[in-house]
C-alpha cells in the first residue's frame, strides 16, 4: 500500500484491496504482453468471456464500429465480410454458406444464430433469419460474433458450420436518445427511436422501435415472358415491410429481453410455380421472445449464468396459383417453446477452467399448415409437441506453460431418438506471447426438423414427410494460426477439413413424384484462409482476407452453390474533419447452380459517414454495388429462375441525432 | 521428480499462470496493468520533461478507485524512468505528470479538468460506463466484464503526443475528436 496514495483517499476505498487480497495473491498483469491483457473476451466460443486468441476455434468479430463505418443494414451484410463466408438471396431470405458448405433449399438451419447467448432459431424450420427478417435492428448491436467450425459440444444441435452471437447494445452504451432517418433506393424509407440509459442505482433500461418499408425496383425475369408476363418484368413484387421492437432491463446481476419482429416480404421470383407476375405472393415471418438471465458469482472462483426463454415464431405465405381461376394457397407455421439452462464455469481447481452446464427445452407448438383460402380445401394439418435436453462439460488445462487443451463434450437428447454425443478437442500451443497455434478437432450435429419430417402436401409439385430421417453430423478438423507483428499487425491462417454425414437433402421420389427429404451422402469441404488486419494510429483499419475452398457433394462432384476463392478487402479512413469513409470489396468465384454456373463477380460498397454537431449527430451516404455490376446467386429448386439476378447500384443516405 | 514438478507449477505461477488460465483477475488490477501498458506505448515530446528528472509520474485526482493495485507500478522502469505514483489535489499540479487518472468520482467537471491543462503534454486517462466522448485521451471502459478502452486522438494531438500503433491495435475505439 502507497502511504501517498491513501493519505487523501477514502480509508474503505483504501481498506477494500487489503480485503479482497485476503482471497489469495493477485498474479501481477503488468508482467502481460498487452495484446494477452487485452485480446477481446468472446462469450460465443466456449460460452464464457473469453479472449479471441483463447478460443478453441476461430472467432471473427464485427464490432458495431464496423457496422456504422460500412454501412451493413442487415446481418447478411455484416457476414459477408467475414472470411470464408458467402450469403445468397432469393429475394425472400437470405442463404449463408461456410467454407464452400451451402445448401440450397435450406434456411440456415446448419448454423446456429444466438441473440446474446440464447438460440433464435426456430423450432419448425430450424432457420436463422439473416436479411430484414432479422429481429434486432443492426444498430443496436454491440457486436457480431461469428465462431467457425462446429460449435455443438457447447451449443447442441445446429452449430454444424458456425455459430453466429450477436449482442446487442445496453442501455449504458446509449445513454440518451437516438433517432435515425433513413432513405434510399428502390423507395426505402427507415427509422428508429431508441432510448436507453443507467441509473444511479445501476438500473439499465433499453427501448426501441424501428421500421422498414420499401417498395422495390422493377425486376426482369426472362424465364417468366414465355408465361405471360409481358417482357417478364415484374413490378412493385419486391416490397419489403418490416417492424423491430426491442426493451431490455437489467439490474444488478439479473436481465430481461423483449423482442418482437415482423416482415413481410413480396416474392417477385414466382417461386413454387406460382402464378407469375401476381402482386399476392409474400410470406410474413414474426418473431417474439422474452429471456431472462441470471449472471452472477457463485463463489469467488465461480460463476452461476442462467437463463429461461420463451419464443415463438409464426410464418404465413400466401401462394396464389392459377388453377384458373387464381386461387390462395397458404402456408402456415406457428411454433412456440420455452426453455431454461444453467452453467457454471469454475476455476476452483488450480490449472483447470471447467464449465459445466444444462439445458431444457420444451416445444409446446410445432404447428404446420397448408390450405386453399377460397375454396377452401385443407392440404396439410399437423401440430406436434416435442422436447430437447443437453447437457455438457468442457475443461481448459494448462499442460506446460506454452500448451494447453481445451476440451469437452455435450450429449443431446431430442425428441425421444437416439441420444448423441458431440465432442471437441484443441490443442493451443503459444511459443511466444504474440503467436498462436491451435489444432482443433470437433463433430456437431443438427437433428431433422419439423418441416423435414412432417411437411406433406399431396398433388403434382407436392411433398411428403418422412419420419425415418436421422440426424445430420459433421466432423471438422482445423489447423489455425494467429501472429500479432511488432507493428501491430494481425496475421491470421487456418487449414480445415469438413466432412458432412447423412446431410439431410430434398429429392423427389420417382415413385409417386413428391419431394422427399431423405439422409445421403456425404459432402466433404477443405480448403484454407488466410487474414490480415491493421489499425493505424491515425485511425485508419483495413482488414482484407483470401479464401481457398472445394466442397464435394455426396456424388464426387464440385457442390453447387460453392465458390471455390472467396476474396474480401474492408478499409476505413478518415478523411479529415471527422469524415470517415469504408470501403468494401468483395470477389466471389465461379458457382455451380442447379441447371449450369453463374459467373464470378466483384462487389465495391462504399460508405460516407459525415458528423454532425458535438452530440454525435451523423449523416451517411452509402453507394451498394459502386460499379453497378450485374451478378446473380444460383437460384433453389423452388424457383424457375437458374440464376437469381441481384441488386445494381443502390443508394442508402441517413441522419441519426442524438438527445 | 515430485521437486521437477514443483518447480513446474511454481513456473507456470511465475510466468503468469492464473492469468493465461483466465482466472478472473480484480477490475483495478487489470486497469493498473493497461495504464503500464499506456504509458509504455505512448511517446512524450522531449521538451515536455526535463531530461534529468528521474521520475516518470503517474498522477490520481479525484477518489482513488486503484486500492494498493498501483503500488506494482512503483519503481519500474519507463522510458528510461522510473514511475513515481502522486495523489493529487487540484488540477494546477496536474501539468507536473506525465498520466492523469482523473477518478469518477471526487475530482470535480471533467472537462474544467483537461480544459486546465491546456496543451500540457499530460496523457489523461479516464473510466467510463458508455463510449461517449469524455475529453480525455484515454477512456477505459467496463462492459459486460471486459474492460477496453477509446483513444481520442484529437486530445492527443492537443497534448503533443504519439500513441503507438499497437495500442490503437487493440483499442475498442478510436475516435478522431
Amino acid at each position: 500500500m502507497t502511504p501517498t496514495l491513501c493519505r487523501s483517499a477514502l480509508g474503505a476505498v483504501c481498506l477494500m484491496p487489503l480485503l479482497l487480497h485476503a482471497a489469495g495473491p493477485q498474479p501481477d498483469l503488468t508482467a502481460l504482453p498487452l495484446e494477452q491483457l487485452m485480446s477481446l473476451e468472446v462469450v460465443t466460443a466456449s460460452r464464457f468471456p473469453q479472449r479471441v486468441s483463447e478460443a478453441p476455434g476461430t472467432v471473427t468479430v464485427i464490432t458495431s464500429d464496423d457496422i456504422r463505418v460500412y454501412g451493413y443494414r442487415t446481418l447478411a451484410d455484416a457476414l459477408r465480410s467475414v472470411p470464408g463466408l458467402h450469403v445468397s438471396y432469393d429475394r425472400n431470405y437470405s442463404y449463408i454458406g461456410v467454407r464452400g458448405l451451402a445448401t440450397t433449399g435450406d434456411y440456415n438451419s446448419r448454423v446456429l444464430l444466438l441473440i446474446d447467448g440464447v438460440r433464435a432459431n426456430d423450432n419448425i424450420y430450424d432457420q436463422a433469419s439473416l436479411g430484414s427478417d432479422f429481429p434486432i435492428d443492426l444498430d443496436l448491436v454491440e457486436r457480431i460474433e461469428f465462431a467457425h467450425g462446429p460449435g455443438s459440444s457447447v451449443y447442441g444441435g445446429n452449430a454444424l458450420f458456425g455459430v453466429i452471437n450477436v449482442i446487442t447494445r445496453s442501455g449504458a452504451d446509449l445513454a440518451g436518445g437516438e433517432a435515425t432517418v433513413g432513405a434510399g433506393s428502390g423507395r426505402a424509407l427507415q427509422g428508429r427511436a431508441s432510448w436507453g440509459r443507467r441509473f444511479d442505482n445501476g438500473t439499465e433500461i433499453l427501448v426501441s422501435a424501428s421500421g422498414l418499408r420499401s417498395r422495390g425496383g422493377d425486376l426482369t425475369y426472362p424465364e417468366l415472358a414465355p408465361l405471360g408476363v409481358a417482357g417478364g418484368v415484374v413490378r412493385g413484387l419486391d416490397y419489403d415491410r418490416n417492424r423491430q421492437f426491442l426493451a431490455q432491463f437489467a439490474h444488478g446481476s439479473w436481465g430481461l429481453q423483449l423482442v418482437h419482429a415482423e416482415r413481410t416480404k413480396g416474392i417477385p421470383t414466382a417461386a413454387f410455380d406460382t402464378a407469375p407476375g401476381a402482386a399476392g405472393n409474400f410470406t410474413k415471418d414474426s418473431n417474439s421472445s422474452v429471456a431472462l438471465r441470471y449472471d452472477g458469482p457463485l463463489r469467488g472462483d465461480t460463476d452461476l449464468a442462467a437463463r429461461a426463454y420463451y419464443g415463438r415464431y409464426r410464418y404465413s405465405g400466401d401462394y396464389v396459383y392459377d388453377v384458373p381461376p387464381l386461387v390462395i394457397n397458404r402456408d402456415l407455421a406457428d411454433g412456440r417453446w420455452w426453455g431454461v439452462e444453467a452453467r457454471v464455469v469454475s476455476s476452483a481447481w488450480q490449472g483447470h477452467k471447467i464449465v459445466a452446464g444444462a439445458e431444457y427445452q420444451s416445444d409446446t407448438r410445432k404447428e404446420q399448415a397448408n390450405f386453399d383460402v377460397n375454396p377452401r380445401a385443407v392440404y396439410l394439418q399437423d401440430r406436434r409437441r416435442g422436447e430437447r435436453f443437453g447437457v455438457f462439460a468442457q475443461d481448459e488445462t494448462m499442460l506446460r506453460r506454452d500448451l494447453r487443451l481445451n476440451a469437452g463434450v455435450r450429449y443431446d437428447h431430442v425428441d425421444g431418438g437416439r441420444g448423441i454425443f458431440n465432442p471437441r478437442a484443441a490443442l493451443i500451443y503459444t511459443p511466444a506471447p504474440r503467436t498462436s497455434f491451435k489444432l482443433i478437432h470437433g463433430r456437431a450435429y443438427r437433428a431433422p426438423n419439423a418441416y423435414e419430417l412432417f411437411y406433406a402436401a399431396p398433388g403434382p409439385g407436392g411433398q411428403k414427410g418422412n419420419p425415418e430421417l436421422r440426424p445430420e453430423r459433421i466432423r471438422t478438423t482445423e489447423l489455425a494460426l494467429e501472429y500479432f507483428t511488432f507493428a501491430g499487425w494481425r496475421l491470421a491462417g487456418s487449414v480445415f477439413q469438413h466432412q458432412v454425414r447423412d446431410q439431410i437433402a430434398a429429392i423427389i421420389d420417382p415413385g409417386d413424384g413428391l419431394q422427399v427429404f431423405r439422409n445421403g451422402g456425404s459432402v466433404r469441404s477443405s480448403g484454407a484462409t488466410a487474414e490480415v488486419e491493421h489499425l493505424w494510429s491515425s485511425g485508419a483499419k483495413l482488414r482484407a482476407s483470401y479464401s481457398h475452398q472445394r466442397a464435394l457433394d455426396g456424388a464426387g462432384n464440385w457442390a453447387v452453390n460453392s465458390p471455390r476463392h472467396l476474396l474480401k478487402l474492408n478499409a476505413a479512413v478518415p478523411l479529415g474533419a471527422g469524415l470517415r469513409a469504408g470501403m468494401e470489396l468483395q470477389h466471389t468465384s465461379v458457382r455451380r447452380s442447379l441447371a449450369g454456373e453463374v459467373p464470378a463477380f466483384t462487389l465495391a460498397n462504399f460508405n460516407l459517414l459525415v458528423p454532425l454537431g458535438v452530440r454525435g449527430d451523423e449523416l451517411s451516404f452509402a453507394l451498394y454495388n459502386v460499379f453497378d455490376k450485374r451478378y446473380a446467386d444460383p437460384g433453389g429448386p423452388e424457383h424457375l429462375q437458374d440464376r437469381i439476378p441481384q441488386d445494381g447500384r443502390t443508394v442508402f443516405g441517413r441522419l441519426r441525432i442524438r438527445f | 521428480m515430485r521437486a521437477a514438478a514443483a518447480a513446474l507449477t511454481a513456473l507456470v505461477l511465475a510466468l503468469g499462470g492464473p492469468a493465461a488460465l483466465g482466472q478472473p483477475v480484480q477490475e483495478y488490477e487489470l486497469k493498473t496493468a493497461f495504464l503500464y501498458n499506456f504509458a509504455l506505448l505512448t511517446d512524450w515530446p522531449r521538451a515536455a520533461s526535463v531530461p534529468q528528472d528521474p521520475e516518470f509520474r503517474i498522477c490520481v485526482i479525484g477518489r482513488n478507485p486503484f486500492g494498493n493495485s498501483l503500488a506494482h507500478l512503483q519503481g519500474k522502469p519507463v522510458h528510461g524512468r522510473r514511475i513515481a505514483l502522486r495523489d493529487i489535489e487540484s488540477p494546477s499540479a496536474a501539468r507536473e505528470c506525465q498520466i492523469l487518472f482523473i477518478a469518477s468520482s471526487g475530482a470535480g467537471p471533467l472537462n474544467e479538468i483537461i480544459d486546465s491543462l491546456g496543451d500540457s503534454s499530460v496523457l489523461t486517462v479516464t473510466e467510463s460506463r458508455n463510449d461517449r466522448a469524455t475529453g480525455a485521451v484515454i477512456t477505459m471502459l467496463t462492459q459486460e466484464k471486459r474492460v477496453t478502452f477509446a483513444v481520442h486522438l484529437g486530445a492527443a494531438r492537443r497534448a503533443k503526443l504519439h500513441i503507438s500503433p499497437r495500442l490503437l491495435r487493440v483499442a475498442a475505439r478510436v475516435a478522431e475528436d
